[in-house]
């Protein structure tokens, strides 16, 4: 066998290795080659006392013996999908709109707590409103009692976004967490 | 020999090289082959293992126009040779076990 050869044949039998492996084996075996030449042997002589190259993998994953045949296993892949489909679309049909329904809840709590804060800053301006209005009636205690009730809840309106906001920040986060949860599942190639 | 025993020995032997001063693979397997068979494939993964444990480092070094690659050992492939000296008391014990020199020696 000429070195050429040889390279040749020991970069087929390490192609299922990553590429610095691969670089660092074959800069070994150049050298080794390089140095038993060096050493007066010829190049077939130097190459035929490299050894069994079986060993070279020790720890390594050895080349598999037959490469996987894919398109047979694709064909069997879908054959199966085809046939389990009365069995996994229903199930994933099921799963989804668990998930929809998950969506669904965690979305109306936030909606709820903006429900609230509108519900708080609308009913503070209208107090407040009422409470200008009221200056035509000349009453002062009125006055100042609906105003300060309107000011009192205005500020626990916004008071109340703090966590309002927080909490549809959170509530988003967990959204995108899920999706790609699901997404990873179904595309983890 | 048993491959496992036989690797352990190899790595022991590339360290025991190694500390009588730096070396390359061709010497190393020169060094080594009068008494342990060694070749460059079996002498790959030896010296890839022991550079992932860190008993040695590898530099370059230009010789004819080419690079070759020098292995120096470090204080943990020191301690690791240490190890095995230390060990083989050990496992002489477990040899004379095996061959009954010990049952022999306990009778007189």
């Amino acid at each position: 066998m000429t070195k050429n050869e040889f390279i040749r044949m020991l970069k087929g039998r390490i192609s299922h290795l990553p590429k610095a492996e691969r670089r660092k084996i074959l800069q070994y075996y150049t050298e080794m080659i390089s140095e038993r030449m060096d050493d007066g042997m010829s190049e077939q002589e130097a190459i035929a006392a490299l050894g069994d190259m079986d060993e070279l993998f020790g720890d390594l994953p050895a080349p598999s013996k037959a490469p996987k045949p894919k398109s047979r296993l694709r064909g069997w892949q879908i054959a199966m999908l085809i046939v389990g489909a009365p069995v996994w679309v229903p199930l994933m049909i099921a799963m989804l709109s668990l998930l929809l329904a998950f969506y669904i809840v965690i979305w109306s709590l936030v909606i709820s707590f903006y429900a609230v804060f509108a519900a708080l800053a609308v009913s503070g301006l209208a107090v407040i409103y009422t409470g200008i209005a009221s200056i035509l009636s000349g009453d002062s205690q009125y006055f100042f009692s609906l105003m300060g009730a309107g000011f009192a809840l205005s500020g626990f309106a916004l008071l109340w976004l703090i966590p309002c906001n927080l909490f549809a920040k959170a509530m988003a986060k967990v959204t995108a967490a899920t999706a790609k949860g699901v997404f990873r599942f179904f595309f983890r190639r | 020999m048993d491959i496992q025993i036989k690797r352990g020995l190899l790595e022991v032997c590339v360290l025991a090289a190694l500390s009588r001063g730096d070396s390359y693979g061709y010497q190393i397997i020169k060094d080594i082959e009068p008494y342990i068979a060694i070749s460059e494939s079996t002498l790959y993964p030896i010296l890839r293992r022991l550079e992932e444990g860190r008993c040695l480092m590898v530099y370059s070094v230009e010789h004819k126009g080419r690079l070759r690659k020098y292995y120096r050992i470090t204080d943990t492939g020191l301690m690791r040779l240490e190890g095995f000296s230390a060990e083989w008391q050990e496992i002489m014990n477990v040899y004379r076990f095996i061959t009954g020199e010990a049952d022999e020696n306990d009778k007189k």
